[in-house]
């Protein structure tokens, strides 16, 4: 399988305290790569370092490469990183102030990609496949926020898709969820695998187990192991995974 | 045992005494001050009092009509120097204000909202009226201007500073510049707030007199340029409340039932449109 | 240069017209007040004498400057007590509703734009001071000077007494804040050792909060230095020796009232204007030392 992201030697710290130690990971193209590990092991500072988010924070120090196809992404500029590296977050961040419409037009204006009256097909492009179009297309002028928690996600995954990203960070996306809307999420990951590469941080094994293909655990700021898996899950071959996904550490 | 348990009841009951009646002394001014504003100033209230000009000092005809005009121009024009000012600066103090090379413009917006306004009315008297040697609607507009700045960049950087990190960062991540991000997703999210503000700094202004009485002058005229003196409700208010003559009292009251009346709509407009977010 | 640069210069720099306008002003005014100066001296500050007919001029601002302060003073030694019972009253004894209503009302006070304080002030506040408050203490307590002079209703006592009612939003929304960020711990410990509501609020509460509410009686202070209007209609506008607050009832002026009533009837070419225009450099700086140090001592206590 062909590589999408390649990860080489990246480091992070907030200002003194290293928080990712010399992270390699390549990750597939069209698959679910989830990374997995305890809270606090720096998993999802992991997934906003391949988003460059960590540009803005005065704090934040990253030291490595990341590479898109080859390049590498801190070379290139932060902004058409971005909009090919699209991220989804935990909660779900409709622009408040915005009509559904607008939150998933949105970028698409603001990046200047679009005429007006390709909009329109855009935005229902991105809906259908955010599996949102059926329940809103009557109401796309209504406030975002008017709409459930769980649509709000499928709202902001709709967002990011308007942009034709070529990969999508997911930062634990069902955490803040019921569970219908978890479930519809997952197929919706699912579904959308065969068009984009994906990375989805979950501090769900079960979850991880379910939609991805590949899985990195990690702990303490480094990748322990990176597998299939299904191989990960039946055969860990460090100790400290198998405590992990026995429940023995959290 | 007793006496420290009537001891108890006594300071309880003084206690509560103490803010009940606090509170009644604050609240009888205000309803003081607008029944009496109504009670005078509803009987100066008819047509010409709308269309005429004052007319001359103890005549009982005529109205407020070039002080309504006037109010209206010196807002709009201070309106359309302040605001986008007022707004551009609170985005740059919510944006950099917390850098140490901003300290100075953060310090200075601070002092100037503390500014006794007529202080700003000397300032425009001496570097506009002086030089240009008359009084000038143009003048007070751009006192009134000074008066709007602070209040308008203080209220646009607190909305911004309400708006949860989380929308400016998901902005970020689809990869729009930093500056459409500010002001299409940050400040389109504190909308209300802002326009709160704006509406807020539009009442105060309006409620003016100080800095417009040595820059603005007054008039008994219709407008007639922006170099020239110009008429308010405030002025009028104030020029007219001391004057031996009843009409001309009778005028101050009924301009300052409509001045109020503007003031306590704004004011409640914010307060309830502040509840409906 | 990339678009965020230039937007960061274009908002620097309409951000810096804050800055500009603040210096242009401090030179402005201390380029207008050095003429007055240089004439009179140190005199410009510490006498009462006040003449601007031609030939004759001279100016001195002391009796002005005491008003400011004895007006703010009173509007405080009134003002605050009031505000502090109203946030008692709505953080100890209101429900939603109350409080909401309540604090609605007070917060109407600030809307009401200070010409029409004047204006009431002059025609129905002056004389409820003059027949329920002034008229007893003159007759009962004349022999002491401040309860001296023949009551007018238009004198130092109306002026702070207005400004009292003008302080009162500013500062008993600063004290609620403040006295609603006593933790729960506090009160309930006093509770739990037998105390009452009093004593949770004379040992708990004032203590615990006593430096913002100290900030709060700053910012009512700043508030009462500044404000001009509403107290050049009921103050009297007395000038020169006359203007010396010898009593409660005499009729006075303040930095600001004077410059409001005379402005506009200064002869350009005398060192009228010049004196007027030191008034308001000194005000300034009142109003400047006040505010910032309500606002160090506010900011600190809100972190």
């Amino acid at each position: 399988m062909k590589t999408k992201i390649e990860i080489r030697n990246l480091n992070v710290w907030f200002n003194k305290r290293q928080v990712i130690y010399d992270v390699n990971l390549k990750v597939p193209e069209q698959a679910i790569t989830a990374v997995i590990g305890p809270s606090g092991c720096g998993k999802s500072t992991l997934l906003r370092a391949i988003n460059r988010l960590h540009d803005l924070i005065p704090e934040a120090k990253v030291k490595g490469e990341v590479l898109l196809d080859g390049k590498d992404i801190y070379k290139e500029d932060p902004l058409v990183v971005r909009r090919k590296i699209g991220m989804v977050f935990q909660k779900p961040v409709p622009f408040p102030s915005m009509s559904i419409f607008e939150n998933v037009a949105i970028g698409v204006k603001l990046n200047d990609l679009a005429k007006k009256e390709r909009l329109e097909k855009i935005v229902e492009r991105s809906l259908r496949m955010a599996a949102l179009w059926e329940e809103v297309k009557d109401i796309l002028e209504s406030p975002a926020t008017s709409l459930s928690v769980g649509q709000q996600q499928r709202l902001t995954i709709a967002r990011t898709l308007a942009l034709e990203p070529e990969v999508l960070l997911m930062d634990e996306p069902t955490s803040a969820l019921d569970p219908v809307s978890m479930k519809k999420i997952e197929e919706l990951i699912v579904n959308l695998k065969n068009d984009y590469t994906i990375v989805v941080v979950t501090h769900d094994m079960r979850q991880a187990a379910r939609i991805s293909d590949f899985t990195a655990f990690m702990y303490e700021g480094k990748i322990i192991e990176f597998n299939e898996t299904s191989e990960l899950f039946r055969n860990p071959k460090e100790e400290i995974t198998e405590k992990y996904i026995t429940g023995r550490i959290s | 045992m007793i006496s420290l348990r009537v001891k108890k009841k006594v300071q309880n009951t003084f206690l509560f005494l103490f803010a009940f009646l606090s509170t009644i002394i604050a609240i009888i001014p205000l309803f003081s001050i607008i029944f009496e504003v109504i009670k005078n100033g509803i009987e100066a209230i008819n047509l010409d009092f709308f269309i005429q000009l004052p007319g001359p000092l103890g005549e009982s005809i005529g109205g407020i009509a070039n002080a309504i005009q006037g109010t209206l121009i010196l807002v709009t024009l201070a309106s359309i120097i302040g605001v986008p000012i007022g707004v551009i600066t609170g985005i740059y103090l919510y944006e950099y204000g917390k850098e140490k090379k901003s300290t100075l413009i953060s310090f200075s917006v601070d002092l100037l909202y503390d500014l006794p306004s007529i202080v700003v009315g000397i300032f425009v008297y001496i570097t506009v009226v002086s030089p240009m040697r008359s009084f000038s609607a143009l003048a007070g507009a751009l006192a009134l201007a000074i008066v709007m700045i602070p209040i308008i960049a203080k209220t646009t950087e607190e909305s911004l500073t309400l708006v949860p990190p989380t929308i400016s960062e998901a902005g970020i991540a689809l990869g729009i510049p930093k500056w459409k991000n500010i002001v299409f997703i940050v400040l389109n999210s504190a909308k209300n707030g802002v326009l709160n503000g704006i509406v807020l700094a539009v009442a105060r202004i309006t409620g003016e007199t100080a800095p417009l009485i040595m820059t603005c002058l007054g008039s008994n005229f219709w407008f007639s340029g922006m170099d020239k003196p110009i008429n308010s409700l405030t002025l009028l208010i104030w020029r007219y409340a001391m004057q031996p003559y009843p009409s001309a009292v009778k005028k101050a009251w009924g301009a300052a039932f409509l001045l109020l009346l503007v003031a306590l709509a704004l004011n409640l407009l914010v307060k309830s449109g502040g509840e409906r977010k | 240069m990339n678009e965020d640069e230039v937007f960061y210069l274009f908002s620097l720099a309409v951000a810096s017209i804050s800055l500009l306008l603040l210096a242009l002003i401090l030179v402005v005014l201390v380029q207008y007040t050095l003429p007055v100066i240089k004439e009179m001296g140190f005199d410009y500050f510490i006498t009462s004498s006040w003449n601007p007919v031609f030939g004759k001029e001279k100016y001195g601002i002391l009796p002005y400057f005491l008003g400011t302060v004895l007006t703010s003073f009173i509007a405080v030694l009134v003002g605050v007590p009031i505000s502090f019972g109203i946030a008692l009253f709505l953080t100890e004894y209101s429900n939603k509703t109350l409080k909401k209503y309540l604090s609605i009302m007070i917060d109407l006070l600030a809307a009401i734009p200070s010409v029409i304080y004047g204006l009431w002030g002059f025609f129905v506040f002056r004389n409820f001071i003059l027949d329920y408050i002034e008229k007893p203490l003159h007759n009962y307590f004349g022999k002491i000077s401040i309860f001296s002079a023949t009551p007018t209703g238009l004198d130092f006592l109306s002026g702070g007494l207005i400004l009292a009612i003008m302080i009162i939003p500013i500062v008993s929304s600063v004290t609620r804040e403040v006295l609603e960020l006593v933790p729960t711990e506090i009160k309930e410990g006093i509770y739990a050792i037998g105390g009452n509501r009093y004593d949770v609020i004379v040992y708990g509460s004032i203590r615990y909060s006593k430096n913002g509410i100290l900030g709060a009686i700053l910012l009512g202070l700043g508030r009462a230095v500044g404000e001009t209007m509403a107290v050049s209609m009921v103050i009297g506008n007395a000038t020169g020796e006359n203007a010396l607050p010898r009593s409660l009832f005499s009729a006075g002026q303040t930095l600001s009232s004077l410059i409001a009533n005379e402005f506009n009837e200064a002869n350009p070419t005398s060192l009228h204007p010049n004196a007027l225009v030191g008034a308001g450099l000194v005000l300034l700086m009142m109003a400047i030392v006040v505010n910032l140090g309500a606002r160090a001592i506010v900011s600190k206590y809100k972190r």
